[in-house]
């Protein structure tokens, strides 16, 4: 394959490209992201190019980026006409073949089937998930091969990159990108452009680019899809970054845990390379850029931008107070500019549509759109994309679907562990990085978790207490000694050694961990516990002072036990229980020996639902 | 020299550019307490004891003083209710976190106001993991022999692998520790730390210990000192120029 | 130009004053007098030999048997060179090198540095103990009966 030494070069194989590609083309889309590959999507495409060979049908295979339904994978959608397929097993693939490729049929058992209406949706825009989205960075996942460069120049792929090197300046870029006001998507929603700016401008060489691909929030996987299923847009983007900025160096920091997108990553500069789209000479252009992949250790602190700084150079992981910007001394005390994956994602989209297009989408101080990461007590788990400004209610509703179960809703974690918790009564917030600082809350990175009343949200803040207490560096006295005595005081509290006194105390200490540490973990550790004694006080009284958990988690405070009148006498629970707890016969009611009863919830959950004899008091 | 002018609570003060806002603040005779920083050694920014409340502008911050540049224009307002109330916490903290420094951290404690630690205070511990130790041995004396390992309330300070292993024996990682926290035993021919013994040279003249062998093995390797500095003690070392003196002068 | 402690060994009378001198004004622990900076060794005649020592009980003590020893403020100083935090400097009005405490991390390299034993340290206070000129204002010179040690 040649290199590409200049724009036309890129728009003759553009071209070639999609000459070769039959719009009306048969094809089948499986989605190849970690979620659907966990779910076995491998072995259904092997299953699919197999038996489409078998029966001598012309049909691509192509396995694709992440498609976001996680909570239905493996997702297939059969093309041309879009089909959608949800839940698509190895058995079913001679079917779709026959049917759906050979002659147009659909599927039913195959389709989305809304749970409350009871209406199908035959492509992938009438799925109710789907179509409250805005899917402008992840929308093209399903589109392409992540591993081949050929179908993301066949999308348009490149185009900014061009448009950019020689239609416009560097202070053009520059101004597009600082009035499209392009906030970090990694959590702290400081605006790229200033920050470009600021590096722009800086004294000193060489100038470094980082993306920062350590994703450590708990729950969030927005930038792994990002990775896995376009890993050129970040190049792309990064290449635009580093012309504005002036720099000839880029990293990529990616957390060791995400063996996929590491993959599709050096796969995918690896082909850049090859095509001239990085390196030296970049279509002929004149620019000098290459990018070099670095792996994390497995810290969530070296998510933060100080400390990754110093990961790449071979330091402990420990941030630094920035009086001095990293834009001004940053990596080997160059200027550095840092932004996140899905920052990255969104440069090129800026560049071929202008910020004035950019600025149509979302509210007065959140522009464009915003991948979450919706898990939880929600019916459609999986990785959205919304444009700012929509209410929490409407993510959580419209397109996640509501509660499992007919539950009732109770809180919205949103920000990770920077993040706090959110009642039903700030439901209609809208999605904006300052509305929801201001309640108390963070965007952050994007994880959003939905919790019903079988959460425990004393449980949460001290899940998310222990999750920072082991990530914090432990430079810092106050995040160091701070969190670890958050998390006693809650820890009790879930043991029912609670104290009067005890909430008080939390929130003066989070007051201290909050203002006077040293970075931004510290800084905003105390968001869950704090917005959780805040919209949920009455819990933590009632674990305090009643030494109750009402919504039936904290073992130390629940207890097991099957209620005479419904057990029918089964035998279900007897045989699931771990440390044979039960005692029982056949059609005669059970009893759970408190003494050996673990409190671990199988009975509760193996019992039928027609019965539901195991309670929880 | 890059002068800045800035102002404490109004009174004003010229300093370095980049300079050090804790090493300023002391030059003057402000009193800011640290149990982490020291004058020659980098910034660190572990103890939030100095801490301080900077107005810039339109902004105001809290922020440790140790590791913020003095900057043109700045007005820094000392023992602010903010501080105050942050500085009390951050020494229960610390109180409950070493009970066995007490001895320097009651004075601080007593002096700023905590009136009770608590937190469950469990053992005998002294480090504050104030970092002093590790930098003055990698920065200073540059033998590298300690180290911070693990993260968050796990982190430790030791040895690498907490095996005994390049320390020289100086001993300048006990001078200084805030709270007293490294033990080192001499005898008359040994020092003893960090799980090593050192044996102490000995002036060739009167027979006195002078400093471990394997510190002078470093001094000699890392100056351009030679050896022969340190076959005499100090004073012996007088005694030869004076004979040396007078030999010269026909005395 | 700066102004150095200039020392006439043949006037010394080996009565040690500037010793005294040095110690009660750089007092040591406890507002004690401290170790001396300045040392005088004294030279005690007998038979044919001469030997220097510092004992008190000397044999014959006559006008110029005493040699006081004190630091040069050399022009490249040794202890400055290999001092790790730069806690040993000049200063700038007096010429004298002097130790500034708050950098110093007893690591003890001076000490052995100076080729004339002129750096000692007190274990007593914990502190390097060398000359610094009593900051302009030599107390050695001023007690010193016989001119021996003059700040010219």
């Amino acid at each position: 394959m040649a290199r590409l030494t200049s724009r036309e070069a890129l728009e003759r194989l553009r071209a070639e490209i999609v000459g070769r590609r039959d719009p009306g083309r048969k094809a089948v889309a499986v989605c190849a992201g970690t979620g659907c590959v966990a779910y076995g999507s491998v072995k259904l495409t092997e299953a699919f190019r197999g038996e489409a060979e078998r029966l001598g049908m012309d049909v691509e295979v192509r396995p694709t980026g992440c498609h976001g339904f996680c909570e239905r994978g493996p997702l297939v959608v059969v093309y041309p006409q879009k089909i959608f397929y949800q839940r698509v097993q190895v058995k079913d693939v001679g079917e779709v073949l026959e049917r759906t490729v050979g002659k147009g049929e659909v599927i039913e058992r195959l389709q989305y089937t809304d749970p409350v209406s009871g209406e199908r949706a035959t492509y992938e825009e009438e799925v109710p998930f789907y179509r409250h989205q805005m899917r402008l960075i992840l929308g093209s996942n399903g589109q392409i091969d992540p591993t081949s460069i050929e179908d993301y120049i066949g999308i348009g792929g490149y185009t900014a990159l061009s448009k950019a090197l020689f239609e416009m300046s560097r202070e053009e870029v520059l101004e597009e990108v600082l009035a499209a006001n392009l906030r970090g998507r990694g959590g702290g929603g400081f605006p790229a452009g200033v920050k470009w700016k600021g590096c722009k401008e800086a004294e000193g060489t060489p100038k470094y680019v980082i993306c920062n691909a350590d994703e450590g929030d708990p729950g969030a996987f927005m930038d792994r899809s990002v990775m896995e299923g376009n890993p050129h847009s970040v190049i792309e983007g990064m290449v635009i970054g580093a012309y504005t900025i002036g720099s000839e160096q880029g990293y990529i920091y990616i957390r060791n845990e995400y063996p996929l997108a590491l993959q599709r990553l050096r796969i995918a500069l690896e082909s850049a390379r090859e095509h001239g789209l990085l390196g030296r000479d970049i279509l002929g252009s004149g620019l000098d850029f290459d990018i070099r992949v670095n792996r994390g250790g497995g810290a969530f602190v070296c998510g933060e931008s100080s400390a990754l700084m110093l990961s790449i150079e071979g330091e402990v992981g420990e941030p630094r107070a920035k009086h001095i910007h990293m834009v001004e001394a940053g990596l080997f005390n160059k200027p550095t500019n840092l932004n996140n994956v899905e920052t990255w994602a969104n440069v090129p989209h800026i560049v071929n549509r202008g910020s004035g297009w950019f600025c149509s989408i979302g509210t007065e101080g959140s522009k464009g759109t915003k991948i979450f990461s919706l898990v939880g007590k929600v019916n459609n788990t999986g990785l959205v994309e919304v444009p700012m400004g929509i209410t929490l209610r409407d993510i959580v509703y419209k397109i996640g679907g509501g509660i499992p179960g007919g539950g009732k809703f109770k809180a919205v974690q949103t920000g990770g562990p920077s993040g706090g918790c959110l009642p039903e009564g700030l439901l209609d917030l809208p999605v904006d990085f300052d509305e929801l600082t201001r309640a108390g809350s963070m965007m952050g990175s994007g994880g959003m978790i939905v919790m019903d009343g079988a959460t425990c949200m004393v449980d949460v803040a001290k899940y998310f207490l222990d999750f920072l207490r082991f990530e914090s560096c432990g430079k810092c006295v106050t995040c160091r000694e701070g969190l670890k005595r958050l998390w006693e005081i809650t820890d009790r509290i879930t043991r029912g050694e609670g104290r009067e006194g005890d909430l008080e105390l939390i929130e003066e200490l989070s007051e201290c961990v909050a203002e006077a540490s040293l970075c931004a973990l510290g800084g905003t550790a105390p968001n869950p516990v704090l917005s959780t004694v805040k919209h949920f006080r009455g819990e933590y009284e009632a674990h305090i002072r009643e030494k109750k958990c009402p919504a039936g988690v904290c073992k130390d405070l629940i207890r097991f036990s099957i209620d005479g009148e419904k057990c029918t006498g089964c035998m279900v629970c007897k045989k699931k229980c771990p440390s044979d707890a039960i005692i029982g016969e056949k059609k005669k009611v059970h009893v759970i020996d408190q003494s050996k009863c673990i409190k671990c919830r199988v009975c509760y959950e193996a019992c039928p639902k027609k019965w539901a004899a195991v309670v929880i008091s | 020299m890059a002068g800045v002018k800035y102002t404490v609570m109004g009174q004003e003060h010229e300093a370095e550019r980049g300079a050090s806002l804790l090493g300023e603040l002391r030059k003057h005779g402000y009193v800011v307490p640290s149990l982490c920083y020291h004058e020659s050694l980098t910034a660190y920014g572990a103890c939030r004891l100095c801490l301080v409340e900077v107005r810039k502008g339109k902004r105001e911050r809290l922020t440790t003083s140790c590791n913020y540049p003095v900057q043109e224009g700045i007005d820094v307002l000392l023992d602010t209710p903010k501080v105050a109330r942050n500085r009390r916490m951050v020494l229960e903290l610390l109180l409950a976190q070493a009970p066995g420094a007490s001895q320097p951290l009651q004075a601080l404690a007593r002096r700023y106001g905590v009136k009770s630690v608590r937190f469950p205070a469990k053992d005998d511990e002294a480090c504050i993991l104030c970092g002093l130790c590790v930098r003055v041995c990698s920065e200073g004396i540059r033998a590298h022999a300690l180290t911070f390992s693990g993260r968050g309330d796990r982190k430790k300070l030791g040895t690498p692998y907490s095996e005994p292993g390049v320390c020289v024996g100086c001993g300048s990682c006990a001078h200084v520790c805030p709270t007293d926290a490294i033990s080192v035993e001499h005898d008359d021919r040994t020092r003893r730390m960090w799980g090593q013994s050192f044996e102490l040279a000995r002036c060739a003249t009167c027979g006195a210990s002078t400093m471990p062998v394997a510190q002078i093995d470093h001094v000699v390797s890392s100056t351009r000192l030679s050896r022969s500095y340190f076959e005499l003690c100090d004073e012996c070392r007088r005694h030869q120029s004076v004979e040396r003196f007078n030999t010269v002068m026909g005395r | 130009m700066t102004r150095r402690l200039l020392v006439t060994p043949s006037r010394c009378t080996g009565c040690r004053s500037c010793e005294i001198a040095c110690a009660f004004s750089h007092p040591g622990r406890g507002g004690k007098p401290g170790r001396s900076a300045i040392r005088t060794f004294l030279r005690v005649t007998t038979d044919a030999r001469t030997i220097s020592r510092s004992s008190a009980r000397a044999a014959e003590r006559t006008p110029d048997v005493g040699t006081p020893v004190v630091c040069l403020q050399c022009d490249t100083a040794a202890c400055v060179e290999v001092c790790p935090t730069r806690a040993l400097v000049r200063d700038e009005v007096t010429g004298a090198i002097i130790v500034r405490d708050s950098r110093c991390v007893r690591c003890r390299t001076c000490v052995s540095a100076c080729p004339f034993g002129n750096v000692a340290f007190d274990t007593g206070s914990d502190k390097v103990v060398k000359c610094d000129l009593c900051n302009g204002e030599p107390r050695c010179a001023q007690f010193c009966p016989t001119r021996t040690l003059q700040y010219i």
